[in-house]
């Protein structure tokens, strides 16, 4: 089992993610125009999301009004299943494809890959996520390769300067999260211990607070060694020059993002000119917390499913909706006439468009919904 | 309908991670205390009225940034398009109040040619016991660049409101007197709605009027 990439340090072979190691730039330019629009698989399932996230709770005798939900969230919406939950049996069978899928991963990634890009967009089952991201971003492989790097890494003392800064952020990641309330719990511990590792691991990058909330969704699902390789994979072979003491890329790719609105959805982006709202306003938490602190739980989800196989690609066209939803139509701009209220209206997007069915679907990764075509949608 | 205001004041809220700036402009805008607030990720905006005079309101638009150095590279873009500034630094950690000066200085270099009225702000004053920069001290590096010192705490909302209406009401005077101008291009003063800007051109048209008669 595991795909090719021999090393971690992200060039050119990595077969989970054939599109991101064009130059961001280039790739993105050709891919994004036509992924927008991209007629993609068929499907009438949803996805499986039943599995018991943090079951492990750090709660000793968890009254009612610390219930956490399916996910850990404490007094999150998401207790039981939403509306139109697949049935057991669906569930069973998507699950079957995946172990199917996964038992030979390198020959199904070689050959297969359009079919692993569809089953991700349509949602990994959530007891496999814990296997399949691994796999999908190559940590599986870094990790098999150096199987005592983190090992070390862990046991090694931490620089002060970054123990001292990532300690200030530890109760700060999701802390409605019943795995990181308490200080002392698995949660707060393990980003500690990946964080670290991580400035260990490549000191010239040291640690960046926004690499604290990606680390804590890893471990929501994964032990630490995995979520430290994944962390690695994400800053690395995903999103290089994200996190590092300049952050040039993700800058980089915030004016290739003003750029495909220009193109894709002009009159938004004449608005934005006009009202002063240029993407470095909004984008660099999307971007790099991989929507994490942005979307509901259940749709961050399904966005990483996507994005861990296909890339930064992922982030453009998810951000790229969220912009039409708020301000796709004249009413909605009309609505807008300050920097302030746009600002307002691109986080006040009603939560039923951003549930994960809908969501994936307008933003193009499903076709659970035929999309809306251009006089229904009204001009953009 | 959005209420009558003077003038809009563009103010950016600096200082290192960790010392309170989310917190403190939440309590500001807001009027609650969060005991966890996420590490701001770039820069969030907010925004509020403040009445100066009776009768005399200016809109507040307030950028929160994020304290990590690394994020100087984005943040930076947004100190030139603002009048007045906090930078804050908490009392209970003296390598944020250390950081003062580089602040100063990084804010000095990307502000150009205009120019930012800061007030330093001593946060956190509610543990006065973890406290390890005095107030003397404070004060005296404030009035090295010509600043203010006030000490705040949004836990206990301490001098919250004074904060930024005291800077506010500096910034006015300044426009009043002529020392900071409305410029095409510059997003850190805007006139607003003027009651009498209205009043006086009835009066105008009704001049024209008699002139017809």
């Amino acid at each position: 089992m595991g795909a090719q990439a021999p090393g971690c340090s992200g060039v050119a072979s990595h077969p989970g993610s054939p599109h991101i190691l064009q130059p961001v730039v280039a790739g993105v330019w050709g891919t994004m125009a036509q992924a927008l629009g991209e007629d993609l698989v068929q499907t009438s399932e949803l996805q499986d999301d039943s599995s018991s996230l943090g079951s492990d709770s750090e709660l000793s005798g968890p009254g009612p009004y610390r219930q956490a939900d399916r996910y850990g969230f404490i007094g999150g919406s998401s207790a039981e299943p939403g509306p139109g939950h697949p049935p057991a049996d669906l569930i069973r069978q998507r699950e079957m494809k995946w172990v199917e899928m996964t038992s030979h991963w390198e020959k199904t990634m070689s050959r297969r890959y359009k079919k692993v890009k569809m089953q991700c967009r349509k949602g990994i089952p959530s007891a496999l996520r814990a296997r399949c991201w691994p796999l999908l971003c190559g940590a599986q492989v870094c990790q098999k390769n150096s199987p005592d790097t983190y090992k070390e890494l862990a046991k090694a003392p931490g620089d002060p300067h970054w123990m001292e800064t990532i300690s200030r952020d530890l109760h700060r990641q999701f802390p409605l999260h019943e795995m990181f309330v308490s200080p002392q719990g698995h949660g707060q511990q393990g980003l500690l211990q990946v964080l670290k590792a991580y400035t260990l691991h490549r000191p010239e990058q040291g640690y960046c607070q926004a690499q604290g909330p990606v680390a804590a969704v890893l471990l929501m699902h994964l032990p630490p060694e995995e979520a430290f390789w994944c962390l690695v994979q994400i800053c690395e072979v995903y999103l290089p020059g994200y996190y590092g003491p300049h952050m040039e890329a993700v800058q980089l790719d915030a004016e290739v993002f003003a750029a495909l609105l220009r193109r894709l959805l002009p009159r938004v982006h004449k608005h934005l000119q006009q009202v002063g709202v240029g993407p470095l306003l909004y984008l660099p938490e999307w971007f790099l917390c991989l929507f994490a602190r942005s979307l509901p739980f259940p749709t961050v989800l399904r966005v990483w499913d996507a994005f861990l196989s296909e890339g930064v690609k992922v982030l453009f066209r998810v951000g790229l909706t969220l912009v039409r939803l708020a301000l796709g139509t004249t009413e909605q701009r009309l609505a807008c006439p300050g920097l302030l209220e746009t600002l307002g209206a691109l986080r006040a997007i009603p939560p039923t468009q951003l549930q994960e069915e809908v969501f994936m679907s307008q933003s193009g990764h499903t076709q659970r919904q035929p999309p809306l075509t251009g006089a229904q949608r009204g001009p953009v | 309908m959005e209420a009558i205001w003077l003038y809009q004041f563009r103010l950016i809220v600096i200082g290192d991670s960790t010392v309170g700036k989310s917190c403190l402009i939440r309590r500001f805008t807001e009027g609650r205390f969060a005991q966890v607030s996420d590490p701001t990720v770039g820069v969030d905006f907010f925004s509020r009225l403040v009445e100066i005079e009776p009768g005399k309101r200016i809109k507040l638009q307030i950028w929160d940034t994020a304290g990590q150095e690394r994020f100087r590279s984005i943040t930076r873009a947004y100190y030139r398009n603002s009048v007045g500034g906090l930078l804050l630094f908490d009392i209970t950690n003296r390598r944020s109040f250390q950081n003062v000066h580089e602040w100063l200085e990084e804010t000095k270099v990307h502000v150009q040619p205009y120019q930012i009225v800061f007030v330093l702000v001593g946060h956190k004053c509610d543990l006065d016991t973890q406290r390890q920069v005095t107030r003397h001290e404070a004060e005296k590096l404030a009035a090295a660049y010509g600043m203010k010192y006030i000490e705040t705490s949004a836990r206990d909302a301490i001098n919250v409101e004074k904060a930024f209406t005291d800077l506010t009401r500096d910034i006015y005077e300044l426009v009043k007197r002529g020392d900071i101008t409305i410029q095409e291009g510059w997003e850190g003063v805007k006139s607003g709605f003027v009651p009498n800007v209205v009043h006086s051109s009835e009066e105008v048209v009704k001049s024209e009027r008699r002139c017809l008669c």
